[in-house]
């Protein structure tokens, strides 16, 4: 009994009040920058990063199309 | 391609798989078609039958797309362009390529066949960008 009066009684002064509200916003601000490192690392990359260009050269292979088309496809294939 | 006259230019490679019997002799075929003028009608129809690629099969297109037969046999027989389709093959070697198709759509490396609405997309993007 007595120890759940000092229970009540700690929890309701204002710098255990204080204290669980700094540990909330510490674990909320550790949050964000686990955040911030899991974006850096696995999506940053992905959205930020140029998609790669491949210079292939053409040489005389068969094309259709007018040489100086918008677009370039160049295919390799196997017909079988 | 039909759909974008005019701002599509296609280029074709040969890159064909070592351990396949008719995909040399294929790509020979459509070279010698070439010869004549005629890549693209022997093109398709390659597309079109294969896996059928035998000598036979592929001289029996040759006469449907009405080549010169003699000139086109001579040269599948004599491999005339086997130094062509070995640039190709080796510069797809060079470009760490393991799979046919390979695209690139502006430099843009699509591997695989893909869905013709994957590869508009990217089409339709490639416009916007060079008009940019």
């Amino acid at each position: 009994m007595i120890s759940t009066e000092r229970w009540i009684g700690d929890f309701a002064y204002p710098s255990f009040l204080l204290h669980i509200l700094s540990r909330v916003i510490g674990l909320i601000i550790r949050m964000k920058k686990i955040l911030i490192i899991l974006f850096i690392l696995f999506i940053a990359p992905y959205s930020f990063a140029e998609e790669k260009r491949y210079n292939v050269p053409l040489h005389n292979s068969p094309a259709s199309g007018p040489a100086n088309a918008l677009v370039t496809i160049i295919e390799f294939l196997d017909y079988q | 391609m039909r759909e974008y006259k005019g701002k599509i230019r296609l280029v074709v490679k040969h890159y064909p798989y070592k351990y396949r019997d008719f995909s040399h002799i294929a790509a020979e075929a459509a070279m010698a078609a070439n010869e004549q003028g005629r890549f693209w009608e022997m093109h398709h129809l390659l597309l079109k039958k294969s896996p059928q690629l035998d000598r036979g099969s592929l001289i029996k297109y040759a006469k449907e797309i009405s080549l010169d037969i003699k000139a086109f046999t001579e040269s599948l027989d004599k491999m005339k362009h086997s130094a062509i389709i070995e640039r190709d093959k080796n510069l797809a070697i060079d470009m760490d390529l393991y799979n046919t198709p390979t695209l690139f759509i502006n430099g843009r490396k699509v591997i695989g066949n893909r869905p013709y609405e994957y590869l508009k997309k990217i089409i339709e993007e490639e416009l916007k960008n060079v008009k940019k």
